[in-house]
């Protein structure tokens, strides 16, 4: 896990959004293909103008563990406003939903695009959970 | 005295040899620390009397006192906490309970918790006094059960020590503080591959050690040329044989049907303490 | 491109994990092979690898007091939850690098210093690439290096096109072996019709359906006890697993193991030969 970094001087989160991505990199990683596949998720924060003010990476599986996977619940603890992935399975949809976290579905391939996008207000929500992993 | 039976490979008779060797001598503890797999109480079939939870120290964040500095996520050496704007998260599963980032809080906002990795076992059967553990199915970390287990060991009494497979943190925690190991091996390529790994940790702990060659018979005779080279004694041969093979798949110990192994169990406890 | 991974374990020792994996490595000549029994790896002795790559692996520090600075005060082994430190001296076997000696010392007089807990290999066979590992006696952190092994093949598997990757599972259930499991697509216990076999194997299934792997059983020298292995069979039933081969016990496997070749090479047409060829057509339907 990469620690935090914050800048922009204590600004206020107007948004938190959580991304499924493939590597370490933060706000230039590159997204996984699966929500709950993914070997990382980057935690990016938004100010009131859509500047990123915060970023840091989780591992999704631990090392020992190589590939189990973080629970819903866990990403909760976040406390994000948002998902934004190509897909998740409907278990998961229905725990963020419940939760008020608005999950939106992107195509784009680094978080930096889909940074752009959400703050562009582009992004649709996702409507229903899919079983696997596949090309979109 | 204190007798740790080892070996590196897996499946070449520890657990056959330490109830065995157990069933054979007097005022025996056999502690059986392969908690990931224990299976000497299979074999010894003990009426169990106890069963004590086992657990392990994991933070616990007092967020109305966190301010988020970050500091514990910085010391912690495994990646169990991760700090960002008004968020701390733990990862129970990676905490070493090391107790440093409770140390390391500017504003004493963590304390410690229990969260049980397993249970602890005690139980008694044919005068042997027994103790094992049970690593939940889906816990990473052995070793603190196996301390758990070792923290029950009575030193007035004969100790067997029946450990876990491999050659890592799980085997040096099983062997810790142990006056003697008998190696377990096959007269096989593998086994005798895996003999050579842990008779160099051994040396390494300078523990003094001897070989028992189980299913002597199969394979060839490199082994025993390597424990003359290396001069470790061989203190016992079990050959391969269907009926020692069928009473341990029935699970019994074969010194309870051949009773003439008993004595040669004790020649090995002898051989040990000279 | 989708590459299938299948773990074989057993939870119990030496049930035959190796050499049925070898034996999976000579029938499908495509697959990337590992090893994940980074503790005592066996496989290579049947595979006979040719080191391409060698990594060091540094996961773990270890804490070393500077003699000169140190004020014996002991505080250090007050602090120290791991039982390393005694007489004021650190046993680097026991230390495992948490740097809580170093924190509380009043004197600074501890440093963590990295240490290479071992070594992982990239490497080519005459039936496919293979990953493999080494840890350096008494070391911790075996999860992290079986990880960094499987890492490595996933590359392998990405570089040459190779559709399945096969791992051979270290015993147990613990941290090495979970993370052998974590998304694969399927397990595959190689369990032994003895009671302390069914009892690990019973755990090797717990564990493969706590993280959502589905289990396939063999059953490995199943005539040495027919009655056990038909409880087997009913088990594996009740609970929804597919046992999908049954090797009956032959001293030839031993034979094919002191010569160096996996069964399937050295005698074909064994009946262990042709019981894993019949294995690998059932796994195949399975994945």
């Amino acid at each position: 896990m990469t620690d935090f970094k914050e800048k922009g001087g204590g600004k206020e989160v107007n948004a938190r959004i959580v991304i499924p991505v493939s590597d370490d990199k933060g706000i230039d990683a590159q997204l996984s293909q699966h929500f709950g596949r993914a070997p990382f998720y980057a935690i990016i924060d938004l100010d009131e103008e859509g500047n990123v003010i915060g970023q840091g990476t989780i591992a999704n599986t631990s090392e020992h563990f190589g590939g189990v996977g973080l629970p819903p619940d866990r990403i909760l603890q976040l406390k994000p406003k948002a998902l934004i992935t190509y897909g998740l399975g409907p278990k998961a949809l229905r725990v963020f939903q419940n939760a008020e976290v608005a999950v939106l579905r992107t195509e784009a391939n680094t978080v930096k695009d889909v940074v752009k996008a959400y703050n562009n207000n582009e992004l649709q929500e996702l409507t229903h959970g899919c079983h696997q992993a596949h090309h979109h | 005295m204190i007798i740790t039976v080892a070996s590196g490979k897996g499946g070449t008779g520890k657990t056959t040899v330490a109830v065995n060797l157990s069933l054979s001598l007097e005022n025996v503890q056999l502690l059986d620390c392969d908690v990931e797999e224990p299976n000497s109480h299979i074999l010894l079939q003990p009426e169990i009397h106890e069963t004590e939870p086992v657990c392990t120290k994991v933070p616990v964040i007092a967020e109305e006192l966190c301010d988020y500095c970050g500091k514990c996520s910085k010391f912690c050496a495994y990646n169990a906490l991760f700090v960002a704007k008004e968020t701390i998260m733990v990862f129970p599963e990676l905490c070493h309970s090391c107790g440093g980032c409770s140390l390391v809080c500017p504003k004493n906002a963590i304390t410690e918790k229990n969260r049980q990795i397993g249970v602890i076992k005690k139980g008694e059967a044919k005068g042997v006094e027994i103790v094992y553990g049970e690593l939940n199915v889906g816990e990473a970390m052995a070793v603190p059960l196996i301390r758990a287990v070792k923290n029950q060991m009575k030193t007035d009494k004969n100790v067997v020590i029946d450990a876990p497979p491999g050659t890592a943190c799980s085997l040096v925690a099983s062997v810790h503080k142990t006056d003697y190991c008998i190696l377990v091996t096959e007269p096989t390529p593998f086994g005798l591959h895996d003999l050579k790994i842990t008779v160099q940790v051994l040396k390494d702990l300078g523990v003094p050690m001897g070989v028992v060659i189980n299913r002597a018979g199969l394979g060839d005779r490199k082994v025993y040329e390597y424990c003359e080279k290396e001069k470790i004694p061989v203190l016992l041969e079990i050959p391969f044989s269907k009926k020692i093979a069928e009473l341990y798949s029935r699970g019994v110990p074969f010194v309870a049907e051949m009773p003439e192994w008993k004595e040669k169990f004790l020649e090995v406890s002898d051989m040990i303490k000279r | 491109m989708l590459v299938k991974e299948i773990t074989v374990l057993s939870g119990k020792g030496g049930t035959g994990k190796t050499s049925v994996a070898a034996s999976l490595a000579v029938l499908t000549k495509s697959a990337v092979m590992t090893d994940c029994d980074v503790d005592a790896p066996d496989l290579h002795m049947l595979l006979k690898p040719e080191v391409l790559e060698k990594q060091e692996f540094k996961a773990s520090r270890v804490a070393v007091i500077d003699d000169d600075k140190c004020v014996q005060c002991g505080k250090c082994e007050e602090h120290c939850r791991f039982g390393a430190i005694e007489n004021v001296t650190i046993d680097p076997v026991l230390c495992e690098g948490c740097g809580v000696c170093a924190y509380v010392c009043p004197v600074a007089a501890i440093e963590l210093e990295k240490r290479v807990s071992g070594y992982a290999f990239i490497s080519k066979t005459k039936y496919g690439p293979m990953s493999h590992a080494l840890l350096n006696p008494g070391e911790e952190n075996s999860g992290k290096l079986v990880s960094l092994v499987r890492k490595n093949a996933k590359k392998i598997a990405e570089k040459e096109n190779c559709e399945l990757i096969i791992n051979d599972g270290p015993p147990g259930i613990g941290c090495p072996v979970i993370a052998s499991v974590g998304g694969v697509d399927v397990g595959l216990i190689v369990v032994e019709p003895t009671l302390s076999g069914i009892h690990d194997m019973e755990r090797a299934l717990g564990l493969l359906s706590h993280f959502k792997i589905p289990a396939l059983v063999c059953v490995n020298k199943y005539d040495l006890n027919e009655e056990n292995t038909s409880k087997i069979a009913e088990y594996c039933g009740s609970n929804g697993v597919e046992v999908v081969g049954k090797i009956p016990f032959d001293p030839i496997v031993t034979e094919a193991m002191v010569a160096g070749k996996s069964i399937v090479e050295y005698s074909p047409e064994s009946r262990v030969s042709k019981a894993i060829e019949e294995l690998w057509k059932q796994i195949l339907k399975q994945i």
